[in-house]
């Protein structure tokens, strides 16, 4: 997929939030949710793609409206402002 | 870049920087899908392209400028000594200032050599295989096409 496809936009939003709602978790609250095991820059690149696909899975379902509730009163919120 | 990223300690600064890059850049893909106006202009990603610079860590040599003062004192090091066996001032704070003049003059040739070294390894890697990426894979993302990095494109 190439990210000229509009499509790309709601994918990459949803990453977006998905790795800022998981650094907070763990560097602003000390959250470690699972274990990870390191032994090779391809377990690395074997982590990161599984932490990225699991998290814009879950973060794509989310509408427009539940991630930014004060678009929808026409003010121009940090989200709408991202896109 | 990914490995480069992935060190098992840092800094707050390259923890910023990683985090400035990876920002910019999906930004500048959602502004492409989108059709708004791109942020590759100089407040924005002039800091990015400094990131890049500083993960090469040419600054390397300027840390000498800093460093070896600590061990201009006679007192750590007596070994510059006039011919009757007195020993020599090294430093500034032994009194010595033109010390601190030697390690600039040092700091610069580094610089020197440092930025002529890399222009003449871009070149050659420009002329070998080439050091920018096709329009395409430039569109499509770096951390795609060139590190495999896919785990949000869904569709690939």
């Amino acid at each position: 997929m190439s990210h000229q496809a509009s499509g790309s936009a709601p994918i990459l939003c949803a990453h977006l939030l998905d790795t800022a709602l998981r650094k907070l978790s763990m560097v602003r609250d000390a959250g470690d949710a699972e274990a990870a095991s390191i032994c090779s820059p391809q377990d690395l690149v074997a982590l990161v793609n599984r932490l990225n696909r699991e998290g814009v899975t879950v973060h794509r379902r989310l509408s427009p409206s539940v991630l930014d509730p004060h678009a929808e009163n026409g003010r121009r919120s940090e989200v709408s402002k991202l896109v | 870049m990914l490995k480069m990223a992935g060190e098992a300690r840092s800094l707050n600064w390259f923890d910023t920087a990683r985090e400035l890059t990876e920002r910019w850049h999906h930004q500048e893909q959602i502004r492409f899908a989108t059709n708004l106006p791109g942020i590759m202009t100089r407040d924005l990603y002039h800091p990015v392209l400094d990131c890049f610079l500083r993960g090469l860590r040419i600054r390397t040599g300027t840390s000498m400028l800093r460093q070896e003062p600590r061990f201009c004192l006679k007192s750590v090091n007596g070994n510059l000594q006039d011919s009757s066996g007195k020993s020599l001032p090294l430093g500034l704070v032994d009194g010595n200032p033109g010390q601190v003049l030697n390690q600039a003059i040092g700091v610069a040739i580094s610089w020197g050599l440092a930025i002529v070294g890399t222009l003449v390894i871009l070149k050659i890697c420009d002329v070998l295989i080439g050091v920018r990426v096709s329009e395409d894979q430039e569109l499509e993302g770096l951390d795609v096409s060139m590190h495999g990095e896919e785990g949000y494109n869904l569709e690939a």
